[in-house]
């Protein structure tokens, strides 16, 4: 749990590493993956579709608030440290299995965030394939040099920090629990 | 050498066991003589089937149209035959691939990489890199000027545009413009060039001959991709931040603005100039809007992330490059239905008209 929030600590902190000698273009970035759940499809997409709950499976997020603003569904995730993520909801898709969101604004050292999860069928009966795609821009978007913290190295170490975590303790939830 | 790479390339992509072998075959120092002639026996035949390929297309090569699609995270430019929708070739080119045009008389596509800081030539004949043009800033658009003389480079962060000639890729104008200058287009005369510049809000009209801005066009906000009909007479720049496009009538100026889906990126016009396709990179789709009516004709859900779009008006197919799902959209203009979906190379993106008639 505390690996997460190290994580995204590590990313802010150590982007001395990540010098980038190159010019970085205006690069989209894209995190990508994919956990295999023992658990049926319906079981696993009733917990990714749960907006308001974030909490029931990401051991990084504490709470979850949701709110209604005219025909936008929002949720505010607090986290361990005290930090808070406001999330729009774009749309879930029962049919699919698929859930859009975007990060309106966050603690989190990037722009511009929108991702996916979306719920397959296994290869075996009675397993799930789960898919967490994020595409987000680092916090700098302009000239070269990057100031340290806001950089692409920053801005994926911690959505794979997030998305792996996430994913791990979402197999558990799922596989466990009735 | 370059022959040799060529095929090493298309063993990669295909993942043949036969061909692996060869490759190992080759990396191990001691060989017997057996290995060798057996080695030799297998390229041989790997080059005259691949020889009689390439026959075959240059043979039928008059109808031939093909996709070249950039794909970002995988330094690769995927070729798509536009006919079998199959992808052709897979060539590597410099650090993350963005821009495309192509120059069909010339034989060649034009490839800008954004951390390369350079734009690879590639000779289409062979699919092979033949040049590679350096570039000190992060060329993101590239548009071919018809009579395929120029090469037009957006450099995004050093605010300017590049005019590169064709013949002599040493030989470079460049021109200041507004802030992140990213789409370009150029009338069928050669000579006008449309710019998008995304920070300013605007197209900037250049003059090719001087290189003058001749006036400016405000847009929509955060204008991207940008489009010519085939006769010039319409321009459509893409407005990622308020999802509209902006359709500019470039002989009246008149301009009207229309909403579209979810981050706008990039657009194409119908052959007959009644159309307009654009890519809706939040919403996965692609909105066919009818131009004089304003109205979405309809909305078609492509793949992840889709940007890049270009028509090929022979075959009635648009094709859409989807940076999220890794691979590219086709959709029979007839019918406006997606037709199938070809997996490229990841992060595909194919920012810029994209179709060889070779």
């Amino acid at each position: 749990m505390k690996k997460i929030l190290a994580l995204i600590a590590l990313g802010l902190t150590t982007s001395l590493v990540s010098m980038s000698a190159s010019a970085h273009g205006p690069s989209p970035l894209k995190v990508d993956k994919s956990v295999t759940i023992k658990a049926e499809p319906a079981k696993v997409w009733a917990l990714v579709k749960d907006f308001g709950n974030m909490q029931k499976w990401h051991p990084a997020v504490t709470n979850t608030k949701l709110e209604k603003k005219g025909e936008d569904t929002f949720r505010t995730l607090t986290l361990k440290d005290g930090g808070t993520i406001l999330e729009k909801l774009r749309s879930a898709d029962e049919a699919d299995m698929k859930i859009r969101y975007e990060i309106v604004s966050s603690v989190l050292p990037l722009t511009d965030y929108n991702a996916y999860i979306v719920v397959k069928k296994g290869a075996n009966p009675g397993e799930s394939t789960v898919q967490w795609v994020g595409r987000f821009y680092r916090l700098y978007k302009l000239n070269p040099p990057i100031p340290a913290g806001q950089d692409d190295e920053t801005a994926l170490n911690a959505i794979n920090g997030i998305y792996d975590a996430g994913l791990a303790n979402l197999k558990k939830v799922a596989e466990s629990s009735k | 050498m370059m022959q040799f790479f060529h095929i090493s390339s298309i063993i990669e992509s295909n993942h043949l066991p036969d061909s692996q072998l060869i490759l190992k075959a080759m990396k191990t120092k001691k060989r017997n003589f057996t290995r060798i002639s057996s080695l030799i026996t297998l390229s041989s035949l790997i080059l005259s089937t691949l020889s009689c390929s390439t026959d075959v297309n240059s043979n039928v090569s008059a109808s031939q149209h093909y996709a070249y699609i950039t794909n970002q995270g995988a330094n690769t430019v995927s070729v798509i035959n536009t006919r079998s929708n199959q992808v052709t070739d897979t060539i590597h080119v410099g650090k993350a691939p963005v821009g495309v045009a192509v120059a069909s008389q010339l034989k060649r596509a034009y490839i800008s990489n954004v951390e390369s800081q350079d734009i690879s030539v590639i000779n289409t004949r062979n699919n092979s890199v033949i040049d590679t043009i350096k570039v000190n800033g992060a060329p993101v658009g590239l548009a071919i000027s018809p009579n395929e003389k120029t090469l037009y480079a957006a450099d995004w962060f050093n605010n300017r545009v590049l005019a590169i000639s064709t013949d002599a890729t040493k030989t470079v104008r460049e021109l200041s413009i507004g802030e992140a200058p990213a789409g370009l287009a150029i009338s069928p005369d050669n000579q006008t060039l449309y710019i998008t510049n995304r920070d300013s809000n605007d197209v900037a009209v250049i003059d090719t001959e001087t290189l003058r801005v001749k006036h400016r066009i405000q847009v929509g906000k955060h204008p991207f991709g940008i489009t010519l009909s085939t006769s010039g007479k319409l321009l459509a720049s893409v407005n990622v931040q308020d999802d509209t496009v902006s359709i500019i009538n470039t002989e009246t100026n008149n301009i009207e603005s229309m909403k579209v889906g979810y981050h706008p990126y990039c657009a194409a016009f119908s052959a007959d100039e009644k159309t307009l396709y654009v890519t809706n990179t939040q919403d996965d789709s692609v909105t066919v809007l009818d131009i004089a009516s304003k109205k979405t004709i309809t909305t078609i859900n492509v793949g992840s992330t889709p940007e890049g779009i270009s028509i090929d008006h022979t075959n009635h197919r648009t094709y859409v490059a989807n940076w999220g799902s890794n691979n590219v959209s086709v959709i029979d203009t007839n019918t406006n239905q997606l037709l199938t979906t070809i997996n490229t190379g990841e992060k595909s993106r194919a920012f810029g008209q994209f179709i060889l008639k070779q």
